[in-house]
């Protein structure tokens, strides 16, 4: 049997971690909140050769990713159709009619925004954390500082110019591959006439769903940059720190996407967009 | 040899701080440098010595005292107004960190390109003058990644000449080197100062370098500046922190490295 004081020394011990890791966690989301600010005001401040190095990262936000992105939208595209159709059917009305704008609904509002924003943070915010973190180990950000350079607007400001240029950009070709994909199915699996079917999505189209979707891809696009480069530019120890940090970087973009677009999706209903 | 007339002093360290996670790195370095002096700091290796250089530029923040650069205390500046003033210090890396993303000649550009208004030919023209400056004429379009690890300081020599600064810092710019490669960063050091008359400060464990091409030591021990005097005068010392620092040559690891 444990003694009362001991009890209390456990309670102690997990008080004291759990104001430490509270700690950590406000000193964290602080040192992100002041890059993304100082960021923002070099946005608004940068001379226009940056925009060669916002094109170059565009490059590879968006232009190297579009195989990606057009697989993974297409086959969820389809996975969405079948199983919006499959759970309307054991509702027993003749569903299929309402195929074409659920899917449309799902694939602009969720998964076109959010499947992009987790192929870039996995592909981009991972590629961008390690190499800021290798700059960071190797003194080339020591160097940037010491020839009068400021390391956030030569290397944070052009990624997040071209991530929010480049996902929303991303996130409407995935729409447009994800809608292709339910086409197919509705089409060929559950004879919707292919009239039908487009003119059906086409009204979702135009709506705010669209729209909302957009918002979102922003939004995921400054959690990339701001958390690839805060973990990149804080890296330590060697090698082993670029790949802890990289880690890092991909794990918490992923949770923060994931928590914001519940965030927005509660948000936009409830104002009712 | 510094007018003994002119008090001025170059870069002045007073009583600097520098703790790291509660490890004293820096107990209260005092230090003068006059115009056109080289000034080589030896320590053990851990000593301190990159963390004081690094204060020089205001790379790194002391917890207390001062340096002052031309005049101008600088540790309280904020990081765009230490701009003006790094552009007048150039910097030699330990391990040259070149911008591997860029080719030879724009790193050696780069301080041009990013605070000049100079034309992209005067750039390029100056580039070409300070590679050759190296011995490394026509390199431009090579990247970091296919120098060895000469070549590489030599391009960072470069590039901290490129702006024509009044102040060069070197941080261990022999570590690493062949013999051979040795000699050549020592000759151009050295060479730079007979012809640029930069004031300068280099932190080197390699004391044959830092008698070869300072006009005066200093020793850096736990913390502290314990001895500065010529490399004569500075060799036939009986301080017991010399020795202890000599002590540290016979250790396996620094017969290696000589």
């Amino acid at each position: 049997m444990r003694g009362p004081e001991l009890k209390a020394a456990d309670r102690d011990r997990f008080f004291a971690r759990l104001g430490r890791s509270g700690l950590g966690l406000l000193e964290y989301s602080g040192g992100a909140t002041l890059l993304l600010g100082q960021t923002l005001r070099g946005v608004l401040s940068s001379p226009a050769r940056r925009w060669g190095q916002a094109l170059q990262q565009l490059e590879r936000v968006g232009w190297q990713s579009l195989p990606v992105v057009a697989f993974m939208s297409f086959f969820i595209g389809m996975a969405v159709a079948f199983q919006i159709s499959y759970q309307m059917h054991k509702l027993a009305f003749a569903a299929d009619l309402y195929l074409p704008s659920f899917a449309a609904l799902m694939i602009l509002r969720e998964i076109g925004p959010v499947l992009t924003g987790l192929i870039i943070a996995g592909r981009v915010g991972a590629a961008s954390a390690a190499e800021l973190g290798t700059m960071r180990i190797s003194g080339q950000i020591d160097a940037l500082r010491a020839l009068a350079s400021n390391p956030v607007r030569y290397l944070v400001v052009p990624r997040l110019a071209a991530l929010c240029l480049g996902l929303p950009l991303l996130t409407l070709y995935a729409d447009a591959i994800g809608l292709a994909g339910g086409y197919l199915v509705g089409t060929t699996q559950l004879a919707l006439s292919p009239t039908l079917y487009w003119q059906m999505s086409a009204r979702l189209i135009t709506s705010p769903d669209l729209f909302t979707g957009l918002i979102k891809a922003l939004v995921f696009a400054v959690i990339i940059a701001t958390i690839s480069s805060f973990e990149g530019l804080r890296a330590r120890g060697g090698a082993k720190g670029v790949g802890r940090a990289t880690t890092r970087a991909v794990v918490i973009s992923f949770v923060l996407i994931i928590a914001a677009d519940a965030l927005f999706t509660a948000a936009f209903y409830a104002i009712g967009g | 040899m510094p007018s003994v007339a002119e008090p001025e002093q170059v870069i002045e360290v007073r009583a600097l701080h520098k703790a790291f996670g509660g490890q004293a790195v820096l107990r209260g370095v005092d230090l003068q440098v006059r115009p056109g002096e080289t000034l080589g700091i030896l320590g053990a290796s851990g000593s301190g010595k990159t963390v004081l250089l690094k204060h020089l530029n205001g790379l790194l923040r002391p917890d207390a005292g001062q340096v002052w650069i031309a005049g101008q205390e600088i540790t309280r500046l904020s990081e765009a107004r230490l701009g003006p003033i790094r552009l007048q210090l150039g910097m030699l890396f330990q391990e040259a960190a070149l911008f591997d993303s860029l080719s030879v000649g724009r790193n050696v550009g780069f301080a041009l390109y990013e605070h000049t208004k100079l034309s992209r030919e005067q750039i390029e023209r100056r580039v070409r003058d300070c590679l050759a400056q190296v011995g490394l004429a026509g390199s431009e379009q090579l990247r970091p990644v296919e120098l060895s690890g000469g070549m590489k300081k030599r391009v960072g020599l470069a590039r901290a000449l490129a702006l024509q600064p009044r102040i060069l810092l070197y941080d261990e710019p022999t570590s690493g080197l062949d013999p051979a490669g040795r000699a050549q960063i020592n000759g151009l050091i050295r060479r730079l100062q007979r012809e640029l008359e930069v004031t300068a400060v280099l932190v080197t464990h390699d004391i044959e370098s830092a008698r070869q091409v300072s006009d005066r030591l200093a020793l850096l021990h736990r913390g502290r500046i314990v001895l500065s005097a010529p490399p004569q005068e500075f060799f036939r010392s009986a301080a017991p922190e010399l020795r202890e620092f000599w002590g540290e040559r016979e250790q396996p690891w620094n017969i290696i490295q000589a």
